[in-house]
């Protein structure tokens, strides 16, 4: 089996919320991940596409069926361990930066890496690389008032990798921005994919920018159809 | 700041940033530790005046005649036993006789005490008050007599002025007054040998007062020269037990209040971090996302009631200290009587100790009021943290 290639290997996975009425936001998925993957999930509006992403992020659990991260099944760890995992093997950009406003665009970078335990002078080094890779070399200094919507994006992304991490997911992440910004932030997460060659894991309604991916997934009613 | 530790780079971050928030919380804290310290160190002093001057206007120990007797005789066996006890540091002898003082038609029925004017003097500093005359004169000058200056208001006499000491109908002598003391009862003081002598009571005292090194002591000395002498022997604290027993009820009332007042301030704390958990619900849910442990978070919010709790202790004390120097700089005049006043201020006896509780409940109560708001941080499902829409 090449299952060493695979990031993510999911089976057969629904996700049912009801009180009363069920509703499956996911219905039986089977998806398989290959590690460096750049690849876009699209669907109309509640079809689950933020919630597959939540469960892949282990933010969320399935209601049946396996999720594999790397090979290990998370279902099974406590609430410790999944953190951990989140830390270390998972980045996270969403619709809004949500952004530490009290701390600068270089400290907001450390943090996870503070989270992991990574010494100061080696966080400073790495954070300071990748806000270069998003072109903020210039912004390190600034609060998150200090600057504007698509270079917060941007340092949510260097933030997202800043672990080094095997998946980058986002959702929806340039949503929020004008079709300039969204395109510029594309271009650096491209860029950025074919440099550390992390697999990434993109929801987006901009068909044109998830033509530019490695791979489309689509979802209509908790269901992959294509 | 250790490296790593980012849970405090976080909440001491957050304060600072937040200080309209926590501004609240620190002066609800500050005002809740400034006002107890004031408190304490007022109901202190409070009992401290009230335990000197008990202590300065009588015995430590008061020897009073067993049992059927109305006098102690073979006075001096007792007082050498007394005396080598351990902890007494002096004695004197006081026999009371009731009489009439009377000057023209003026008359005031009074007790007179007969004392040993070094003893007295040594022991109950009885010439403190002293404002003319002498004690000693009463040991050398026959048929003479020491008054207060409100007995001599009313009998309308001055130093050297004759009054008439009368015992019922037919027995009466003329005193000389020698001394006036300051103060707004009637005292008059004669020598014991005359009283003993007018009286016919030779050999026989009414009372043996004893002054204590360590005024504490008082209830364990009277045991023991109860035992020793047979005599009855009361002390100072037995004597004035009402005014403990509602010091000791002052004492719960005002731990009540402080307890109320901790209340508060816990309610106050409370409510700030239960503020910043709902405004900084996006943030905490992506710090979980970001693989921060609900541990974490919780260690976030008790750093930051710590720092709230340690800048408000601060401030409590700097209010604490700044009020009790200004409640220092108040003056109550007291009357004594018509003529004269004292000027008495506030008493206030601020302790460390006080500084100490004030500061250590403060604490405590900081981290009981954190224990909600921080539950409720840590319970916080990321998911629904970071895509709340409010
Ligand atoms: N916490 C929840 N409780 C109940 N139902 C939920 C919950 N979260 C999502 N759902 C339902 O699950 C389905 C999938 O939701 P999801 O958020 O994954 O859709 P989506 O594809 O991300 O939509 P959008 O493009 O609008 O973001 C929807 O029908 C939604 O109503
Ligand atoms: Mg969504």
């Amino acid at each position: 089996m090449p299952s060493e290639n695979k990031i993510v290997e999911i089976k057969n996975l629904s996700k049912v919320y009801g009180n009363g009425v069920e509703v499956y936001a996911l219905n039986s998925i089977d998806l398989n991940i290959t590690k460096g993957e750049f690849m876009a999930i699209v669907g109309p509006s509640g079809s689950g596409k933020s919630t597959l992403l939540h469960i892949i992020g282990i933010l969320d659990t399935p209601t049946s069926g396996t999720i594999l991260i790397d090979g290990e099944n998370v279902s099974d760890m406590s609430d410790d361990q999944r953190a951990t995992v989140r830390n270390k093997k998972l980045g996270f950009v969403f619709q809004y930066h949500h952004l530490l406003p009290d701390f600068t665009a270089l400290e907001n970078v450390m943090m996870p890496m503070f989270i992991a335990g990574v010494e100061k002078k080696e966080a400073k080094e790495r954070a300071t690389q990748l806000l270069s890779d998003v072109g903020l070399h210039d912004r390190m200094e600034h609060r998150p008032n200090e600057l504007s919507g698509g270079q917060c994006q941007r340092v949510a992304v260097a933030r997202a990798l800043a672990n080094n991490p095997d998946i980058l997911i986002g959702d929806e992440l340039t949503g929020n921005l004008d079709s300039k910004s969204s395109r510029m932030v594309y271009d650096i997460l491209r860029r950025l994919n074919e440099k550390y060659k992390q697999t990434f894991i993109i929801v987006t309604h901009d068909d044109a920018l998830a033509e530019r991916t490695d791979r489309i997934v689509r979802i209509i009613d908790g269901k992959i159809v294509s | 700041m250790v490296d790593g530790m980012y849970e405090h780079k976080i909440a001491i971050r957050n304060v600072i940033s937040n200080k309209k928030n926590t501004m609240f919380s620190v002066i609800a804290v500050a005002l809740a530790i400034g006002i107890i310290i004031i408190f304490m160190g007022l109901i202190s002093g409070f009992a401290a005046e009230l335990t000197d001057s008990i202590t300065d206007n009588s015995p430590h120990i008061r020897v009073s005649p067993s049992e059927n007797n109305d006098f102690i005789h073979l006075y001096q066996h007792h007082l050498d036993t007394i005396n080598g006890i351990d902890g007494v540091s002096s004695t004197s002898l006081i026999l009371r006789e009731a009489a009439t003082l009377e000057k023209r038609n003026k008359g005031v029925s009074t007790t007179i005490t007969g004392i040993v004017p070094e003893q007295e003097i040594r022991t109950m500093g009885i010439d403190d008050d002293l404002i003319a005359g002498d004690f000693y004169t009463l040991d050398h000058r026959r048929n003479s007599i020491v008054i207060s200056t409100g007995l001599a208001n009313e009998l309308n006499v001055e130093m050297g002025d004759r009054i008439t000491m009368a015992i019922g109908e037919d027995r009466s002598i003329d005193l000389e007054v020698v001394g006036l003391v300051l103060s707004g009862s009637n005292l008059a003081y004669v020598h014991l040998d005359f009283i003993q002598d007018y009286f016919g009571h030779k050999g026989k005292v009414s009372t043996i007062s004893v002054v204590l090194d360590d005024i504490y002591a008082a209830d364990e000395i009277a045991a023991e020269i109860e035992r020793e002498t047979e005599l009855e022997a009361t002390s100072w604290i037995e004597d004035h037990s009402d005014l403990f027993d509602l010091l000791a009820i002052q004492n719960i009332v005002a731990w009540i209040f402080y307890i109320l007042i901790y209340v508060v301030a816990g309610f106050g704390i409370a409510n700030v971090l239960l503020t910043m958990v709902m405004e900084k619900k996006k943030e905490i849910g992506m710090l979980m996302a970001m693989g921060a442990t609900r541990k974490s978070i919780v260690k976030i919010f008790f750093i930051e009631a710590t720092f709230l709790g340690i800048v408000g202790l601060i401030l409590g004390c700097i209010i604490a200290l700044v009020g009790i120097h200004l409640l220092g700089l108040i003056e109550i005049e007291i009357p004594i009587d018509e003529v004269y006043a004292d000027v008495a201020t506030v008493p206030l006896d601020p302790q460390l100790i006080h500084f100490l509780y004030a500061g250590g409940f403060a604490m405590v109560v900081n981290v009981i009021a954190s224990i909600v708001p921080a539950r409720q941080a840590s319970k916080l499902d990321p998911v629904e943290a970071i895509e709340d829409d409010t």
